[in-house]
């Protein structure tokens, strides 16, 4: 049985971003998560991003020292490394949540969940990880 | 304009995939959701839905089991089943296309892909019902249907059918009805750059047929694996899905056939390509011999409006001198002497600037062989 490492990590922008370049940050996790067969959740709120990657414990190591190294992130702290004999959220390579989600979907930008959907999702999440992300939606 | 929501049932057995599902489609859709292909099936009773999105693995009947169930049922076999799975295996694809899915998705799925591809199923609905319509009302497939026709009838057919033949679509219909003719289940995809459609007996472009031709079309010019046969040519692909391997006789038979229709098809591209290409070249020619007269046309005026223009600079030039020549008291002698001397050099200098009559002829001709060429 493969085993799949959970990696749950936050950091803030270095600088302020607008939300084009969110947007742009958003597509590329999403895009490099895809081509390396990753999956994982992420989300911005009140300043940091809290993101989760899972995957093959290779792939995830190697994203994750990718992020750490990229200077649009800075105050990178990883709050937890785990293992599981499979992925929480194999079906994506990366789902998405901000507070400033469009009424509805936009062309060229990525697709935003809604509060409840990833409430529902964070919900499911196994308890080290859910919690994680259950206290940064609550807090503003 | 305010479009239906269409109903999804998606069927995963994952809790989590479960929610995921309901997150992407859950605005867009009427979207039901289901453990188990059990379930689905006996939701189906009550309410025919517009697309399926099933995950592969599921207990009990698979994802693969429902799909050949709901194709095999003329009640919901218009209904285009998108798979989802981990399996990326060209092995994994063709299950899902034997049993008639239209799309096959890798899992874990970039969303804004997956959102594109489903909401294109829109499309694909419409056009399958348009193209089988024509296949069923076309000529050629009634004709081959009502008959009792010999493999030869099929490709003289073919031939009569090509000579007709005004695009690259009409080129894969008519290839795809010569597939029936033949009793052979399959799908034809044409290339010419810029441009490529691949058309099967359930729709045009459907992605997982794309898919699977996609990556049998680099295996050699003709493949044969398990009951499936692939005939590759430069502008065209043509899968077989049912050769009767278990007759070996008629399977040469049959692969003879599909291999002269084959050639067929692609001479007629070629000679279609190409003349597309000739056209283009000679549209090409025309535009350049008509900037050509455009050009020589605007010299000629040009050359005209300017020689002009300095016969009358001349002019004001030697008016100019001729006044300030009366003030300095010489005699008329001098006066005219100065005069000429300056009108001569004037003169000689616009000589050097004007190309000479040898010019004007040389314009005057080209002129008239442009106008000659392009009328």
């Amino acid at each position: 049985m493969m085993t799949v490492k959970q990696l749950v990590y936050r950091s803030r922008p270095t600088n302020t971003m607008s939300a084009g370049e969110v947007f742009e940050l958003v597509r590329r996790c999403q895009s490099n998560n895809w081509r390396q067969g990753i999956s994982g959740l992420l989300i911005y709120r009140g300043g940091y991003f809290l993101q989760m990657i899972e995957g093959d414990p290779s792939s995830v190591d190697g994203l994750y020292d990718r992020i750490s190294k990229d200077s649009r992130h800075t105050e990178i702290v990883v709050l937890g490394e785990f293992e599981a004999e499979a992925a929480c959220l194999p079906t994506w390579a990366m789902g998405y949540f901000c507070p400033d989600r469009p009424k509805t979907p936009v062309k060229g930008q990525p697709f935003v969940l809604s509060l409840e959907s990833v409430k529902r999702i964070v919900g499911i999440l196994p308890p080290p990880i859910g919690q994680f992300f259950s206290e940064a939606l609550d807090h503003a | 304009m305010h479009r239906t929501r269409l109903v999804m049932f998606a069927v995963d057995a994952d809790v989590a995939s479960r929610a995921v599902m309901s997150a992407i489609f859950g605005e867009d859709f009427g979207l039901e959701m289901f453990e188990s292909a059990e379930q689905c099936l006996s939701r189906m009773k009550e309410q025919t839905p517009d697309v399926l999105v099933l995950d592969v693995t599921l207990p009990g009947m698979n994802g693969l089991d429902l799909c050949d169930c709901v194709k095999r049922d003329p009640a919901y076999a218009h209904i285009p089943v998108v798979f989802v799975s981990s399996d990326d295996s060209l092995d994994s694809r063709l299950r899902g296309y034997d049993v008639g899915g239209d799309d096959f998705i890798l899992k874990p799925f970039a969303i804004d892909e997956v959102r594109r591809r489903v909401a294109a199923l829109r499309g694909y609905i419409e056009t399958a019902a348009a193209l089988r319509w024509r296949l069923e009302s076309s000529e050629h497939l009634s004709a081959l249907l009502m008959s009792n026709i010999d493999e030869y009838e099929v490709l003289l057919r073919l031939m009569k059918s090509l000579n007709e033949c005004e695009d690259l679509d009409s080129v894969g219909a008519a290839l795809l009805s010569t597939l029936e003719g033949l009793g052979l289940d399959g799908a034809v995809q044409i290339r010419e750059r810029g441009y490529e459609v691949t058309i099967g007996q359930q729709g045009r472009d459907r992605p997982l047929e794309v898919a699977v031709i996609n990556q049998v079309r680099e295996l050699g010019r003709v493949f044969d694996f398990s009951r499936r046969s692939v005939y590759n040519f430069d502008r065209l692909t043509i899968l077989v899905n049912n050769m009767p391997i278990d007759d070996q006789a008629n399977w040469a038979y049959l692969r003879d056939r599909v291999i002269i229709a084959a050639e067929l098809a692609d001479a007629k591209l070629h000679s279609m390509i190409a003349s597309k290409s000739l056209s283009k070249a000679q549209k090409g020619a025309d535009d350049v011999l008509a900037g050509i007269r455009r050009t020589v046309r605007t010299l000629m005026h040009r050359r005209g409006a300017a020689r002009k223009s300095a016969e009358l600079k001349k002019r004001e030039l030697l008016d100019d001198v001729l006044v300030s020549l009366t003030g300095l008291g010489l005699s008329d002698q001098m006066e005219s002497h100065l005069q000429d001397l300056i009108e001569h050099h004037v003169s000689a200098i616009l000589e050097t600037m004007d190309t000479g009559e040898a010019s004007t002829t040389m314009l005057d001709y080209l002129g008239d062989r442009l106008e000659r060429m392009l009328s």
